[in-house]
């Protein structure tokens, strides 16, 4: 409860925070269809969709985070361990390379500054990795430990095709390449958001009607599958599930870093490791987070704002380092 | 309930462990399987509850394959306490037991699950350890907590891998003592995997004696004898007899 609320405060601090003059006490009548053009369209085509975009996003990216830790049973586990965020990475930087090379040589131009098909090669490598693992997994048996290492070897091999596409592509190239792979918030549309809404709703349904039996995971294959568990079947599913959530996600926005790793390990930290638990609250904590985060993006060094991405990584990676150092002082 | 496993093969990869095994274990009675390292002891069980599937041969239950039985539906009649492993999640005690009740709830667990979760908890002296994550309980208390999980399915059987196996002496009789509980007074098929042929012999009533990937005797106590002995662990062994008891020592 204490979270929603939470949730309330900040996404309203997000909806008003920024250089225009807009204050809570327009947004009553902006809502009722009054107040100027300008604020309108700032409220709801800029504002709005940001802040939809954070708490979708954070969702996405902590709930897909958490059930991949729990299906293949180890802490380090997310959408962007099993290879996806390289894979994404690369689609995007071959998309925007493939789109220069054609704009230079006049074929395609209508394309070139289409940013739908930058998004579509990201989409399509990352679920083209998932698909990768997952079925490698399936020929090798699906353990945990393929999957980690298919995608400590897949997430190699994506990153040094981007490192070619970065040495191959001119200077402006470069420069779209270098500024998609930093997660920004900034390109949330209401189309967008939807169509995210529209992906993460059935996911979320999909998690929440397994959390018992993701739980019987934490008991190991074995007994999992003694307790009536397909249990190949509901890894794969939800490493594809989760993995679609994500991909959408980093295909939109580029790479949220952390999210996926460090929320799931707060949240069981805060209210146990009972799968409902960690999934709901994964869920809110995540939209939590990101929402801060972007308005820490809007307005650290306002006028500037910059990629929700790098926040994420400068809060993220500490608090990583924290988090183990404190388990290890623990053990 | 009675299964029945007829000619079972089964291979790791090209290494064939099950060579064609068969064997009946009745309604009520305390098994225990016993034979050295490797020879499939483990693998017999998990293809017994379906976690493994023989490439030949055939389980049945109670005359049913198991095949023809849905996973669910087997969960509900069998129970499998696996050799601990990592703990990567620790749940509470009483969540981990709650997992029992898996196959016989549809999404998440009622009232009536948790009271009879409770009940057993308190029945196997768990009940001061109930909120008490498994990664912060003894190796005992664990073995206990497994043993409650696979109770909670309200088995007809109840399958066990080596569960004394990482125990000190005490915990192994406490555990083997819950275990002839169980099968006596719940009336629960108990077939375990176990190295100790004393602790064996103390308390199951019925033993399968294997070796390399075949059972070579079956039986009432008669069977841990000194010539089968030797034959399973090529070791010279003597049978001493104190009270009712028979003890195994190597010579």
């Amino acid at each position: 409860m204490t979270g929603f609320i939470v949730l309330m405060l900040l996404s309203v601090a997000g909806l008003t925070i920024g250089s225009s003059g807009l204050t809570i006490l327009n947004i009553p009548e902006l809502l009722l269809g009054k107040g100027d053009e300008v604020s309108r369209q700032i409220l709801f085509h800029i504002r709005w969709p940001r802040v939809l975009a954070a708490i979708l996003s954070g969702v996405a990216l902590s709930v897909s985070g958490a059930v991949i830790q729990t299906v293949i049973r180890n802490p380090l586990g997310s959408p962007y361990t099993l290879g996806l965020s390289a894979a994404s990475m690369f689609g995007a930087a071959l998309a925007i390379v493939l789109l220069g090379y054609a704009a230079q040589h006049g074929i395609a131009q209508s394309l070139k500054n289409s940013p739908y098909l930058i998004t579509l090669s990201a989409f399509i490598w990352g679920m083209a990795c998932t698909f990768l693992i997952t079925g490698f997994a399936r020929w090798r048996g699906a353990s945990p430990e393929t999957l980690i290492m298919a995608g400590i070897i897949l997430s190699a091999l994506f990153g040094s095709a981007t490192s070619l596409m970065q040495y191959i592509s001119n200077d402006v190239e470069l420069a779209a390449i270098v500024s998609w792979m930093f997660g920004d918030l900034g390109k949330a549309t209401n189309q967008n958001t939807l169509f995210l809404l529209v992906v993460i709703i059935p996911s979320m349904a999909y998690f929440i009607y397994n959390t018992f039996n993701l739980s019987t995971l934490n008991a190991g294959d074995e007994v999992a599958s003694s307790l009536g568990i397909n249990v190949n079947r509901l890894r794969m599913i939800t490493v594809l599930t989760a993995s679609l959530c994500t991909a959408v996600t980093v295909a939109f926005f580029g790479v949220i870093a952390f999210v996926g790793l460090i929320i799931p390990h707060v949240t069981r930290r805060l209210v146990g490791f009972n799968e409902t638990y960690v999934i709901t609250g994964s869920a809110i904590f995540g939209a939590l987070f990101l929402l801060a985060s972007d308005i820490v993006a809007r307005t650290i060094v306002a006028p500037v704002v910059i990629p929700v991405g790098i926040i994420t990584s400068f809060i993220g990676a500490p608090f990583f380092l924290y988090l183990l150092f404190n388990r290890i002082k623990k053990r | 309930m009675t299964i029945s496993f007829q000619n079972i093969k089964f291979a790791y990869g090209n290494q064939d462990v099950l060579h064609g095994v068969s064997g009946d274990l009745k309604s009520g009675r305390f098994y225990a399987i016993v034979g050295p390292n490797g020879c499939g002891k483990s693998t017999l069980i998990k293809c017994l509850d379906n976690i493994l599937h023989p490439h030949t041969g055939t389980i049945e239950l109670d005359g049913v394959s198991i095949k023809k039985i849905r996973k669910k539906e087997l969960a509900k009649k069998v129970a499998y306490v696996a050799q601990t492993s990592k703990i990567i999640f620790p749940l509470d005690v009483f969540s981990t037991v709650l997992l029992g009740r898996r196959p016989h709830v549809g999404w998440l667990p009622g009232e009536k699950d948790r009271k009879l979760v409770n009940r057993i908890i308190d029945e196997l002296g768990l009940s001061d350890l109930i909120m008490r994550n498994i990664d912060e309980i003894s190796g005992g208390e664990l073995q206990r907590v497994q043993i409650a999980r696979a109770l909670a399915q309200e088995p007809s059987v109840l399958l066990l891998d080596e569960p004394t196996s990482s125990l000190d002496l005490k915990y192994q009789i406490e555990v083997m003592q819950l275990l002839k509980q169980v099968s006596e007074n719940k009336k629960i098929t108990i077939v375990t995997v176990i190295h100790d042929l004393n602790l064996a012999t103390r308390y199951a009533n019925r033993f399968i004696l294997m070796k390399k990937g075949r059972i070579i005797a079956h039986g009432g106590k008669e069977v841990i004898n000194e010539e089968n002995i030797k034959t399973l662990y090529e070791t010279e062994v003597q049978k001493i007899s104190h009270g009712t008891q028979t003890y195994i020592l190597p010579v």
